[in-house]
């Protein structure tokens, strides 16, 4: 889960709108009607989140 | 190339950036507009929390009574409003709201005999199968009502609204400047590092960049679709006073003034449904008001699924005989604020939605306290205190 360090090392800013672009793109496919949508939305929506706590953990060990 | 050279590349980029204007106007907006923006932010993601589970609220506090069930059909629209006159004898109805979610309630809003807007309206709640009255709270006096007011309009009516317009544009100002300045922050580190050992203000700033960019995308909507909602005021007076007045110029009765309504409120609102296939009305606004003209209905059908659910078309139906003279579409600027509205309150995805909206209210939340935080802690320049010269 963690993202390719060299393309997060190299265009940080590139990496934070795309979790931007992710967030909202799930928001807004959830406003559909049909249970498919809401399911893959919602994962959109939480992947950021959850993208960083599985950063978080992992660089628990790394980095004190 | 090796992880080293990318990280030493990526440090000597980050400290050409971070000392070059861009940077500076970037860290300068983010720090003062975040600062201005904390308190008012504070209470707007506090009621916002508790707003998320507004229906669990008014049920649990008995507002949102569950009607009991029955397979009893609706009434007539015009038994209902004459239920609601004998209820509130000596008033004038403005509107009827007809609850899609729940047809079997329908609340009949009355109003002074002159009164031309919502101001001062009382909604007369109704159990459509029976005709008597659900006894509900003005949902104004409730604690979400209460909650609601104070987190769009901060009881200041419209000024209040535009005021909150005002921080919601603050925030999301702090939050594109904070893009802007965040490379040189995260570059040479794992996406998801915490330096914990390194002295308390590192550790908040690396949890301040963490917690920024895992909500961006949500606290940026929220923001964005806030100050489409503090704008939603002007822009139905925009409407108003532009397709409105030109509806009502088009259409309006040779008799100026007069508010004949012979035909029947159920007549009126099957005309209008019959308009738009599969389109329901939802309100039904009576001739002779602030948002109609003096011999038509204003109805707005909601449509059958998905977006369209809500949206609005505007239905104007002529009082006298039931003909619906024109369907409007809404302006851009109205539907940009119908929309904004779920993707603004998380009402749309139930309960996983509402415990995301409120997890990621609170991460905002923190991440502005902690940001206030380091502002207050950070490195101020030492100010070299003249020695006195020494008296010789």
């Amino acid at each position: 889960m963690m993202p390719p360090f060299k393309m997060w090392q190299q265009h940080p800013i590139l990496f934070a709108t795309g979790l931007w672009v992710l967030t909202t793109f799930g928001l807004v496919l959830m406003l559909g009607d049909e249970g498919i949508w809401k399911g893959v939305g919602f994962l959109c929506t939480t992947a950021p989140f959850v993208q960083a706590v599985v950063g978080y953990i992992n660089g628990r060990k790394t980095y004190r | 190339m090796t992880t080293e050279t990318l990280t030493a590349r990526g440090r000597v980029h980050a400290s050409r950036f971070a000392v070059s204007r861009t940077f500076r106007v970037g860290l300068w907006l983010h720090r003062w507009c975040g600062l201005v923006a904390t308190p008012f932010f504070l209470v707007l993601c506090l009621t916002g929390t508790i707003l998320i589970f507004h229906e669990e609220i008014d049920e649990w506090t008995g507002v949102d009574l569950p009607v009991e069930a029955s397979e009893r059909p609706v009434r007539p629209l015009a038994d209902l409003v004459a239920a609601a006159h004998s209820a509130e004898p000596g008033k004038r109805v403005i509107a009827i709201n007809l609850d899609g979610d729940h047809p079997e309630r329908v609340t009949v809003n009355l109003g002074s005999p002159g009164a031309r807007t919502f101001a001062g309206a009382i909604p007369v709640t109704l159990d459509a199968r029976y005709g008597t009255r659900l006894s509900r709270p003005d949902p104004r006096s409730t604690v979400t009502g209460f909650m609601l007011t104070l987190h769009a309009n901060w009881f200041l009516g419209l000024p209040g609204q535009l005021a909150g317009g005002i921080v919601a544009l603050l925030v999301v100002v702090c939050l594109l400047s904070g893009v802007v300045i965040y490379g040189p922050y995260v570059r040479g580190l794992a996406f998801g590092a915490i330096r914990r050992m390194r002295g308390e203000p590192l550790r908040q700033r690396d949890l301040h960049t963490l917690i920024g960019v895992a909500t961006l995308g949500w606290t940026l909507l929220v923001s964005v679709t806030g100050i489409a909602l503090a704008l939603g005021g002007l822009a139905l007076m925009t409407w108003q006073t532009t397709e409105l007045r030109r509806l009502a110029t088009t259409y309006e009765s040779a008799v100026p003034g007069s508010t004949s309504t012979s035909a029947s409120i159920d007549t009126v609102r099957a005309s209008a449904e019959a308009a738009r296939a599969g389109w329901r009305a939802t309100l039904l606004i009576y001739p002779g008001t602030a948002f109609s003209t003096d011999t038509h209905f204003t109805v707005l059908l909601a449509g059958p699924t998905g977006l369209q659910k809500r949206l609005f078309e505007i239905a104007l139906v002529d009082a006298r005989d039931a003909h619906v003279s024109e369907v409007a579409t809404l302006p851009w600027y109205l539907t940009a604020v119908r929309i904004s509205q779920p993707l603004h309150f998380g009402d749309y995805g139930s309960w996983p939605l509402k415990l995301l909206w409120s997890l990621l209210a609170w991460s905002t939340l923190f991440i502005t306290g902690n940001g206030a935080w380091l502002w207050w802690t950070r490195k101020r320049p030492r100010r070299v205190r003249a020695t006195p010269k020494s008296v010789v």
